[in-house]
């Protein structure tokens, strides 16, 4: 079967182990490039310019006067701006331009692999009747569909591992600072899992339909829809969410949370005190109906007024340390899933007539 | 031990029955031919004692062994040619023997590479691009290469030219008389089985109507015309029969030991039937009975 495997399918398996090391290689030369060009352009050890303001008071004859100097012909006041840093910051961003489309692409690899590799994978076999010639051979149905099933699945894996080595410093490729999250689908275990997963389900739906071209289009859409599902379902609550709510006692306008570096910020919404959340239709409401302060004081505080109406906000996020078990859960979910494809695929072979 | 045993063999595809209570006892080391319309069921048999597709109703035993197991050992014994002669398209003609060799148990190289260099085929042409019948004696080199026990082929001379069928049949008989599988094909063409068969299954929408050796088959019918008023001998009934007025033709089935049919002085003719009517009789009679 070997040979066999070989002769038919050396340039998918070729192309997922060499596919997988070029994308490493690729993220390992755009890692020193996005390196090289920051420290170039001195994008880490910017300082804040210090920019004169053009509109200022000074005081003239003890009052205070606004002056309106475009021109800048007097010496006014200095304040730092970012400007400057911001520039270099976008000036590396453009320079390093095709490694981050290289990224954007790497969350799509995955999906396609899996279907063009795995969706004709047999439904190519059963369209043009070859696995009628394989099978009258004297070999097992078992055999023949494990072995095609295996080789590429391995190859997938292969190619994934090489992406998988250098997946987390090819963070620094969009500088985005500590938060790992923002790369999750495009490194770790979570990663590798999803070109196995892509594979498996597309060569069941294939030999499920036994046309390739439901395989191939089937196949991904079904794909789309699970990483959806579990990315968008499953991933915020594989653990609880670490959740912050403004008591009613403690709140101000001038409460300020911070959100831990690296942290997955869920965002801010709003909760009654027993922790059931409130529509943001019932937060307007309450803060258009009650009475704005008069004029001429301080503008009324709204979490005080929203807390006086069993309304509190919430902060909720996942923090930095989870990061990996998150990924191993993930990981976990679409190989148990692979599993199950790829058994599946083969009783679907052993039992069916070709 | 039977080549292929079947009990009420039945194979459903959704609401269509391919095969139904079909019992056959098909021996050993003969050549068989199965005959029927297109759509009577002869590749659905075959594909069933392949063990390409398995039975939805009674058993079905290759050279005394389920093929449903899907055991190597019965795949080593036993040779498939599908209709469309199934080979790797893109690979050359030496990978596909190649793929053969390494995926049989027993094999037979040299005489594959042999016989496929006789017909003048090229070793690495692509199969994409040889001829129908190219193609036809690549399948079929590969198929006697495994030196099987039995050899199904499903329409081995469908879509040939009339010379290249009447080589092939030659070529086949030859090839079996000399390494003495069993051989059982199909055909839709009455002609190319009455030239090789020793033994001949009819089969129409799904059943089977006879099953026996040809000489066996032409002893036990007759065929009689003349006037309706003579009736039908004793010990005979009718298979089918075309009726006109006063006059008719039948073909007729012994009943147990046959009676003798002695030629009358009325103008009727009687005398034991040839091949070709006898089958063409039951697939009319099959017809008719499903046209009422």
């Amino acid at each position: 079967m070997t040979w066999l495997v070989w002769r038919q399918h050396r340039y998918e398996l070729l192309g997922l182990a060499l596919g997988g090391i070029l994308i490493a290689l690729a993220l390992v030369f755009g890692v020193a490039f996005a390196t090289a060009t920051r420290e170039q352009l001195g994008v880490d050890r910017c300082q804040p310019e210090m920019v004169p303001v053009q509109t200022f008071f000074v005081v003239v004859d003890g009052r205070w006067v606004l002056v309106s100097d475009p021109e800048r012909r007097l010496e006014a006041p200095r304040f730092p701006s970012n400007a400057n840093c911001v520039a270099l910051a976008v000036e590396a961003g453009n320079r390093v331009q095709p490694f981050r489309w290289l990224l954007v692409a790497l969350f799509f690899v995955p999906a396609f692999t899996g279907a063009f590799v795995g969706g004709p994978l047999f439904s190519r076999e059963f369209e043009r009747g070859t696995l009628r010639f394989a099978w009258a051979q004297g070999v097992t149905r078992m055999r023949w569909s494990a072995a095609k099933l295996g080789a590429l699945l391995l190859a997938g894996l292969l190619g994934a591992l090489a992406v998988l080595l250098v997946g987390s410093p090819a963070r620094a490729i969009n500088g985005s600072g500590p938060n790992a999250y923002a790369n999750f689908d495009i490194e770790g275990p979570a990663f590798v899992s999803y070109v196995l997963f892509a594979i498996a389900l597309c060569a069941f739906v294939g030999t499920m339909s036994r046309r390739i071209i439901t395989g191939v289009f089937v196949g991904l859409l079904l794909f789309g829809a699970a990483r959806l599902g579990v990315m968008y379902e499953l991933r915020p609550i594989f653990q609880p969410p670490v959740t912050v709510v403004y008591a009613a006692n403690e709140v101000d306008r001038w409460t300020r949370f911070t959100m831990p570096e690296g942290a997955w910020d869920f965002g801010i919404d709003f909760v009654d005190h027993e922790g059931q959340q409130v529509s943001s239709a019932r937060v307007n409401q309450v803060l258009r109906s009650e009475p704005q302060s008069p004029p001429g004081e301080m503008a009324r505080d709204d979490r005080k007024v929203l807390a006086a109406n069993d309304v509190f906000q919430r902060v909720r996020y996942q923090p930095a340390d989870r990061y990996d078990l998150f990924q191993w859960i993930e990981a976990t979910i679409f190989v148990v899933l692979s599993g199950v494809l790829v058994a599946g695929t083969l009783l679907l072979l052993r039992k069916r007539d070709a | 031990m039977y080549a292929v045993e079947a009990q009420g063999l039945g194979k459903q595809f959704g609401s269509f029955s391919a095969l139904r209570d079909c019992d056959l006892a098909l021996p050993a080391n003969k050549v068989i031919g199965l005959v029927g319309p297109n759509g009577a069921g002869k590749t659905t048999l075959l594909q069933l004692a392949a063990g390409l597709r398995y039975p939805t109703s009674g058993t079905i035993a290759v050279l005394g062994e389920s093929p449903s197991a899907n055991d190597p050992a019965l795949l080593a014994r036993m040779s498939f040619v599908g209709q469309e002669r199934p080979l790797y398209g893109d690979f050359s003609v030496a990978d596909n023997l190649e793929v053969a060799r390494r995926l049989n148990l027993h094999w037979d190289h040299a005489y594959a590479i042999a016989r496929v260099r006789r017909f003048g085929i090229p070793l690495d042409a692509k199969v994409r691009g040889l001829s129908t019948g190219q193609r036809a004696q690549v399948a079929l080199a590969i198929a006697i290469g495994k030196r099987p026990e039995l050899l199904l082929l499903d329409e081995p001379v469908a879509n040939l030219d009339p010379l290249a069928r009447v080589d092939m049949l030659e070529e086949l008989m030859t090839t079996v008389a000399a390494s003495g599988p069993t051989l059982i094909m199909s055909a839709n063409a009455l002609a190319d089985v009455d030239r090789v068969c020793e033994y001949i299954v009819i089969l129409t929408s799904g059943r089977v109507r006879l099953a026996g050796e040809i000489d066996e088959i032409t002893a036990g019918h007759a065929f009689i015309s003349g006037p309706r008023a003579e009736g039908i001998p004793a010990g005979w009934s009718v298979v089918d029969g075309r009726e006109a007025d006063r006059h008719g033709a039948w073909v007729l089935r012994a009943d147990g030991a046959r009676a003798p049919i002695e030629p009358r002085d009325n103008g009727t003719i009687a005398r034991s039937a040839t091949l070709e009517e006898i089958v063409l009789a039951y697939l009319r009679s099959a017809a008719t009975e499903a046209g009422s």
